[in-house]
């Protein structure tokens, strides 16, 4: 299903669908639903049935293969797919402890060669899309770059990006750039209450507008509050024991995911110090609207420039945030930072 | 599904027919040819192995089939060496160019058997169908641009010289064995009146193979990979083979005397 803020979008890409270009961009920030558009459109255009701008049917045969995941027509890159996946035991192990790569590797490129150079299955389009296109490292986009310079007939990359400036310039220009802007609040939110999200306001606000970021961080939101709650209170409680809480919540639940990873939590930090920051200069709050008091509160008693100071470290951590690093200490590091910089008499 | 035999008893998953990616009949065809079953078994045979495996360049793992006028070809290469042979057919078709890919070819001359039972191949633009017998072979085709191969074949190369298959691929056979294991190199040198085929290898060791031909013309001292001069001898069947050769910069044109409808063309290597 295409979401309401993308309808437009579609109607434009599909009314001119004999003339798509071999190489789409989706561009915008995360969250805002471009996976979802571009496996979208890769179905209607992979659909048998579908026509004008309609979605795909979903009950042709190629509609069946897409939705299972069996395409012949259709390639996903995405970091870590060439990984084999564990099919016996010995396997199994040893991908527990390994990590998936956060790269797009040479390889998958290279393996699209031979799906390239022969005909397609259906006599149709064969489409790859490529997500998150930043993922690619340079021998990969520089692999990439090889095919798209000479795309072969009947074949549409969609690549999504979160960050366009990180793309190769030659790559951006061998791509037809499609913008996704923030929704309209309003959509974003119509369809938030419509999937049954508690505080779909608060939620949206702290996403930075972008609806699937907020759906996703529904399930953070105890913590979030929480976290607020900390914040509050670095002054009295002081960072130590603060620590020790949020390094709990990165523990392992039972499917062997992470609650949350350091990196969301920086995230969530520099949030709030920018809000300090905007409310000082000019007195309006972005992610935060349902904490405007807390925030005037704080910001009141903390210098600009301790703030500003504190953001640049901020960024500096973050670059940092997925190295292994002790993680109660790398949080002890943290805030106390942050409380020189917004509590009185650290 | 359940399986029993005997006292054995399995119980097997199935997945639904319609996950089963069925390929689309291509409506748009070109050309639609009768051979035998031999006819183009013999035709594939004589080129597949110059087919390139695992090449960037796509389009050369695969086989050239050219239908034009009253004649069939087939051509292979890559990059290195190139094999043409063509056959008769019975009526005239348009030229129609198609690329087989490598499997389907290696696919076929195992499933084609050596009889004159009728084969059916319909030609579109991406696809191509063989049926013979009970068997319907659909495959699909390589997109690109096979290079084009009347180019490389030599037209007036001047020295001649004609061998017997059987001797040629023997001396080549014992000289291989001092080659360099990687590059595979050999040295043709032709005198008036003899052959040599010389090898040597990493170790200092040396071949020296020479045979008697009827020769004339001036001497000339050129390098082959071995490989490639074994393949073609390998899979023509005739007594005698032709050489054809102008210096030692160009290529060497391999057909078989009194027939134009193979030839085989070899690049020299700088040894």
């Amino acid at each position: 299903m295409i979401y309401v803020w993308q309808k437009e979008l579609w109607n434009k890409l599909l009314g001119q669908v004999e003339r798509l270009p071999h190489a789409l961009l989706l561009s915008g920030p995360a969250g805002g639903g471009k996976k979802n558009f571009a496996h979208d459109l890769a179905a209607r255009l992979l659909c048998e049935k579908a026509s004008g701008i309609n979605e795909a049917c979903r009950a042709c045969a190629s509609c069946n293969w897409f939705f299972s995941g069996n395409h012949p027509d259709f390639r996903l890159i995405e970091p870590g797919g060439d990984e084999p996946e564990d099919s016996d035991s010995d396997a199994e192990s040893a991908s527990m402890t390994k990590k998936k790569s956060d790269q797009i590797r040479i390889n998958q490129i290279r393996n699209l060669d031979s799906f390239l150079g022969i005909g397609t299955h259906r006599q149709g389009l064969r489409i790859i899309v490529i997500q998150p296109a930043e993922t690619m490292n340079q021998a990969t986009a520089n692999a990439l770059l090889k095919i798209l310079e000479e795309p072969s007939t009947n074949t549409l990359f969609i690549l999504i990006t979160n960050n366009k400036k990180r793309l190769l310039p030659t790559i951006l220009s061998r791509c037809q750039t499609v913008n996704f802007p923030k929704p309209a609040s309003k959509d974003a939110l119509a369809w938030l209450k419509d999937s049954g999200i508690q505080h779909a306001e608060d939620l949206l606000s702290h996403a930075g507008g972008l609806p699937l970021a907020a759906a996703d961080e529904s399930k953070n939101r105890e913590r979030l509050d929480t976290f607020f709650h900390d914040l509050a209170q670095v002054g009295q409680v002081g960072p130590v024991a603060i620590a020790g809480r949020w390094e709990g919540w990165l523990k392992e639940n039972k499917d062997g995911e992470p609650l949350l990873e350091k990196r969301t939590l920086v995230t969530w930090l520099q949030k709030w110090v920018f809000d300090l920051i905007t409310v000082k200069m000019t007195g309006s709050v972005v992610f935060h609207s349902h904490k405007q008091r807390e925030i005037h509160m704080i910001a009141g008693g903390a210098s600009l420039h301790a703030l500003i100071d504190c953001y640049n470290e901020l960024l500096r951590i973050k670059a940092v945030s997925q190295h292994p690093l002790n993680p109660r200490l790398f949080f002890e590091d943290m805030l106390t930072r942050y409380g020189r910089a917004a509590v009185k008499g650290s | 599904m359940h399986v029993r035999a005997g006292k054995s008893r399995f119980n097997l998953q199935t997945l639904p027919a319609e996950d089963y990616p069925r390929m689309a009949q291509a409506d748009n065809e070109q050309a639609r040819l009768q051979l035998t079953q031999k006819q183009f078994k013999r035709l594939i045979g004589l080129v597949q192995y110059a087919m390139a495996q695992q090449d960037i360049r796509y389009y050369l793992n695969g086989l050239l089939l050219v239908v034009t006028g009253k004649e069939i070809r087939a051509v292979a290469t890559d990059g290195h060496r190139l094999a043409y042979a063509s056959e008769n057919l019975s009526e005239s078709f348009s030229r129609t160019e198609v690329i087989l890919p490598r499997k389907t070819i290696l696919e076929l001359s195992r499933l084609l058997s050596d009889n004159d039972e009728a084969l059916d191949i319909r030609l579109s633009p991406n696809q191509a169908v063989f049926r013979f017998g009970s068997i319907e072979l659909v495959s699909k085709l390589i997109d690109g641009k096979f290079p084009d191969y009347e180019r490389v074949i030599p037209q007036n190369h001047t020295k001649v010289i004609t061998l017997s298959r059987a001797t040629l691929l023997q001396s080549l056979h014992r000289a291989a064995i001092l080659t360099n294991e990687k590059f595979r190199g050999i040295r043709i040198v032709l005198a008036p009146g003899s052959l040599k085929i010389i090898s040597s290898n990493a170790d200092q060791e040396e071949a020296q193979e020479e045979l008697e031909i009827a020769y004339d013309d001036e001497a000339l001292d050129i390098g082959f990979n071995v490989t490639y001069l074994l393949d073609v001898l390998n899979n023509v069947s005739n007594e005698e083979v032709e050489v054809k050769l102008a210096d030692a910069n160009s290529s060497a044109l391999i057909t078989l005397p009194g027939n134009d409808r193979f030839k085989y063309v070899v690049m020299p290597m700088r040894i």
